[in-house]
């Protein structure tokens, strides 16, 4: 998620240069490095985590997918957008996800990930989970709840 | 294929038309006594309405003696008598609605007038439920329904007192009144199913339509249409007219005549199917499925194809879409008609794809054939309401040996169920997707769940055909997770939700229940003094096998006397009840009586008992309502002492579009200084004019108005000040999009609405300014919406009375979408 990161800095940045007029939203917790240097990281949590990249890659083309994930940024960062910046972060966010895609990288930066920011709760993998079996924006709820209410793989420890 | 593609359109219906008791109105072609039509509105009544009552005069006019008759049918027989146990010579009594695979029958056929002795017999009648209501001149009985079996007893239907209704038909242009327009008003209680009934009149010279034996607890579904004019579909409430004369005023809007044929894929004429009006762009293909998504069914609204399968129809100037609907063929749509008045549009085509079929066969619990059963196909997340039973676009019932079969099948997930009375299936899920006939389906009627009780008095006497309604209440914690809320609950059976009447010892059965905890509702079967509502009593989690007793609250008297500042007697007033809750005292008061009064004595009788706000208003008089709860007690008098009302300043003033034209059914909001949280609305008439509730002399006040696509900015009247013209501006608007957190509970169908900030909740006290539903994943949006501060409102999913919303400010910006996340999980359970 550290990548996540990356592009919610990217798309907050861009947000407030294509529109000067809303109050500027609070600036995302600087992205940690990524690294891949053996500090211990829960194996069960890095799985979950891919396995939340491979979703987010699942539902790449789900338009209520990316509606209902930029909604609960956009809401945690108070930010009133038009459609064109709507856009635009969603644009940075799944180019950003394509590149660590191509990668093959999603399971390193999970690593990294954990290693610097809050770990999810057992309750938010349970809710994800279930929610990723049943559909696509489900899983945009329950995801987005973890990642930007809680905090989990965005909020440093 | 979302989901809210086939939810949306009951949905708005409930909510256009607040209704309680909607019935159905069935239309098919081909009414044999039918006259020829000649106009526009009588070529529309000829295809819309085959399935007509007749008018009070026609009732003697028996149809064709095969017409709807079956050859080996049953004599559906019985009797009619008043509460005093004499026979109600004269009655009409009305099939409202019979068996979906009975062959149909003219409305002629469907009425039968009880003799001196008050018995009657409907001959030839196929096997199965049907719904009757009787009525006299000043009397009308309860829906009440009938199993017809062979050797079933003679059923008995109690009238009582009834309202005379007077319909005044106008035009909305002049409104000047519309002699000779067709006025049909439903009939049935939606509680007990579908009722394709109605009574039909013609206005007479001075526009007015007259019908009597009008039940005073339901709502009447009204159409009224006339030559040159597009037909206007209403609904009128019982609760807003607590007298014995109702009196209605419908305006008909000049419409254009459009008309053009429905043929198959392969040019076939397509007889029978309905054909409504749509305006706007169109929903997209395969938007339309399992359900006809006309407001009404299509009972008063749709016309119908001839054997040639054309069809004519006048409907509102402008663009839409003329969207069939045929049990036998996918639902299909023309877009893109642009009506106008005076300038008929011809040769409408609309082409309707065949759809998959389903055939099988249900069975008892012990796998025998089950006969007449009735059968639908459905979906898991649709949540059945009876009212809307035969709105089911694939419905029949079973032959001798349990068969069905369906035609014109949307390819999609979708289930069958079926039942009798005493017994009913779960759902049979079938994945029509890539199907083009699915064959041998096997349906049991597995569940067998039984309530009975008895509904009494206060004294312990019985209640003899009181009104008992149920629905299936679920357990909570059994809840898995599922898609939708409806899913979980099972509320697609037919079974987990309708009503039955108490026979003449008050006592009451319902069966084939599916398994579940139920809430029951009884109601009296007579009007009182209040709101229909009021006079009913509520039993929860009631489990299948039990036995309960309901007692109805009694019924009390409520005096008082009048007077103005001086003492003096007030003569003309309105009284209105509301039942207490703490949300009630800032909320407006429902529709109440009026009284005349030379000495300004007050006295009302027949109030049930309860706890209530009472409210004095009338002509130039502040509103005066009580400060606490008032309790009415059955057989007692509640002694309002007297009541000093004040004289206020009446406010009158017009709604103007900044062009200075002005703008008819507007939101006028008003906050008074002293309660600046507490709004009172009122609406702009045709000419754009409003009179705001009476305020007390000296008020300072802030008025708004609003329409569904501009608003106004608040607008300050002076002390003293009596009129006062707002301004409509053009404010930027913006979406309101949001999720909607709830891991515990399903969070599709939630209801989000959007009030201004104040006192009271949604419809007690705040007017919804917007609402919507939450799709997948908890996802909303709200668009249009004025820019400003407003609070969002998220239903829980285990709501208790009085503690049913969570709430969040929001600033909405202009021109922006606003983002918002309603986490229920932060919300302490109710």
């Amino acid at each position: 998620m550290t990548r996540l990161l990356v592009a919610l800095a990217l798309v907050t940045a861009c947000s407030k240069s294509s529109d000067p007029k809303p109050a500027p939203a609070p600036a995302p917790p600087p992205p940690p490095p990524v690294s891949t240097s053996g500090s211990a990281t829960d194996p069960t949590l890095v799985k979950f985590c891919t396995q939340c990249y491979f979703k987010v890659m699942d539902c790449f083309k789900d338009a209520q997918f990316w509606q209902i994930f930029s909604t609960m940024y956009f809401a945690n960062t108070n930010l009133a957008v038009d459609d064109t910046e709507r856009e635009h972060w969603i644009g940075v966010m799944k180019e950003d996800m394509l590149k660590l895609y191509n990668e093959h990288g999603f399971e390193q930066n999970c690593q990294a990930s954990l290693e610097h920011t809050k770990a999810p709760s057992e309750k938010s993998v349970k809710a994800v989970t279930e929610a990723a079996n049943a559909s696509c924006a489900a899983f945009a709820s329950a995801f987005g709840y973890m990642v930007f209410n809680e905090g989990a793989f965005h909020q440093p420890k | 294929m979302g989901n809210k593609r086939y939810r949306w359109w009951p949905v708005a219906l409930l909510i256009v038309l607040a209704v309680f008791g909607l019935r159905r109105l069935a239309c098919e072609s081909g009414d044999s006594h039918e006259a020829t039509p000649t106009t526009a509105a009588d070529r529309e009544r000829a295809g819309g309405a085959a399935l007509r009552a007749s008018s009070r005069a026609a009732l003697d006019d028996e149809g064709p003696d095969e017409d709807g008759a079956v050859a080996d049918g049953l004599t559906l027989a019985g009797r009619v008598i008043y509460p005093d146990g004499r026979a109600a010579g004269g009655a009409a009594v009305r099939l409202l609605s019979r068996p979906s695979g009975a062959p149909h029958a003219s409305m002629t056929r469907r009425i039968a007038r009880t003799d001196a002795n008050g018995a009657f017999a409907l001959a030839r009648q196929a096997q199965g439920d049907y719904l009757l209501e009787a009525e006299t001149e000043d009397a009308v009985s309860p829906t009440t329904p009938v199993r017809l079996v062979a050797g079933s007893q003679p059923v008995t239907l109690m009238v009582f007192p009834s309202a005379a209704l007077a319909i005044h038909v106008r035009s909305a242009v002049d409104h000047k009144p519309i002699p000779d327009a067709t006025v049909k008003l439903g009939i049935g209680s939606g509680l007990f199913g579908a009722s394709d009934a109605y009574m039909l009149e013609r206005t007479d010279a001075a526009g007015v339509a007259r019908f009597k034996g009008v039940a005073r607890i339901d709502n009447h579904p009204v159409y009224a249409v006339a030559d040159g004019f597009a037909g206007t579909f209403d609904n009128i409430r019982a609760n807003e007219h607590l007298l014995s004369d109702w009196d209605v005023t419908i305006d008909l809007q000049p419409g254009g005549e459009v008309s053009g044929r429905v043929i198959d894929e392969r040019g076939v004429p397509v007889p029978g199917a309905k054909v409504g009006w749509e305006p706007g762009q169109g929903e997209r293909d395969g938007a339309y499925t399992f359900v006809t998504p006309l407001a009404d069914g299509g009972h008063y609204i749709a016309a119908v194809t001839d054997a040639t399968g054309a069809f004519h129809k006048t409907v509102p100037p402008g663009l839409g879409c003329l969207v069939a609907v045929h049990p036998s063929h996918l639902t299909a749509q023309a877009c893109g008609v642009r009506t106008a008045i005076g300038q008929p549009r011809t040769g409408v085509q609309i082409v309707m794809k065949s759809g998959a079929k389903i055939s099988g066969i249900v069975v008892t619990a012990d796998g025998k054939p089950a006969p007449r059963a009735e059968v639908i196909v459905t979906e898991p997340s649709w949540e059945h309401i009876p009212r809307l039973s035969d709105s089911y676009r694939s419905r029949t019932t079973t032959d001798a040996e349990g068969r069905f079969s369906f035609d014109g099948v949307d390819r999609m997930p979708l289930a069958v169920t079926a039942w009798t009375d005493d017994a009913s299936s779960d759902l049979v899920e079938l994945d029509m997707r890539g199907t083009a006939d699915k064959q041998g389906v096997r349906i049991v009627l597995a569940n067998t769940g039984v309530l009975t009780g008895t509904v009494t008095e206060e004294d312990a006497g019985p209640a003899p055909f009181a009104i008992v309604s149920y629905f299936i209440a679920p357990d909570i914690s059994e809840i898995k997770f599922v898609k939708t809320e409806a899913e979980s609950r099972g509320l697609a059976l037919p079974k987990s939700i309708g009503a039955t009447l108490c026979d003449a010892d008050g006592k009451f059965r319902v069966a084939g229940l599916p398994p579940g905890v139920y809430t029951l509702r009884a109601q009296r079967p007579g009007a009182t003094s209040v709101p229909p509502q009021y006079s009913a009593v509520w039993k929860e989690k009631v489990a299948l096998g039990s036995n309960v007793t309901m007692v109805l609250p009694g019924l009390g008297t409520i005096t008082g006397r009048v007077v103005d500042g001086d003492g003096r007697p007030v003569s003309t007033y309105v009284v209105s009840f509301a039942m207490f809750e703490p949300a009630m005292q800032n909320a407006a008061m429902p529709p109440g009586r009026p009284v005349e009064s030379a000495d300004g004595a007050l006295k009302i009788d027949g109030v049930p008992a309860n706890k209530y706000i009472v409210a004095v208003t009338g002509p130039g008089i502040v509103e005066w309502r009580t400060s606490r709860p008032i309790e009415v007690r059955g057989g007692s008098v509640t002694d309002l002492g007297t009541i000093t009302v004040t004289t206020g300043t009446t406010i009158t003033g017009r709604v103007l579009s900044r062009a200075g034209e002005p703008v008819r059914n507007a939101d006028i909001t008003m906050a008074t200084a002293d309660k600046p949280d507490v709004y009172q609305h009122a609406s702009s008439d045709d000419e754009g004019s409003f009179t705001l509730p009476v305020v007390k002399k000296g008020t300072v006040m802030r008025v708004r108005a609003s329409t569904e696509s501009t608003t106004s900015d608040w607008v300050a009247v002076a002390p003293g000040a009596t009129t006062v013209d707002i301004v409509l501006s053009d404010p930027t608007r913006g979406t309101v999009r949001g999720v909607l957190v709830d891991p515990e509970h399903p969070v599709i169908d939630r209801v989000i609405v959007l009030t201004l900030p104040g006192a009271g909740a949604p419809g007690e006290g705040l007017k919804p300014e917007a609402t919507t539903t939450a799709l997948d994943g908890g996802r909303f949006t709200l668009d249009n919406v004025p820019a400003g501060a407003y609070v969002l409102w998220a239903h829980r999913a285990q709501a208790k009375p009085g503690d049913e919303w969570v709430s969040r400010p929001i600033t909405v910006a202009g021109a922006k979408d606003t983002s918002i996340v309603i986490d229920m999980t932060q919300e302490p359970t109710p």
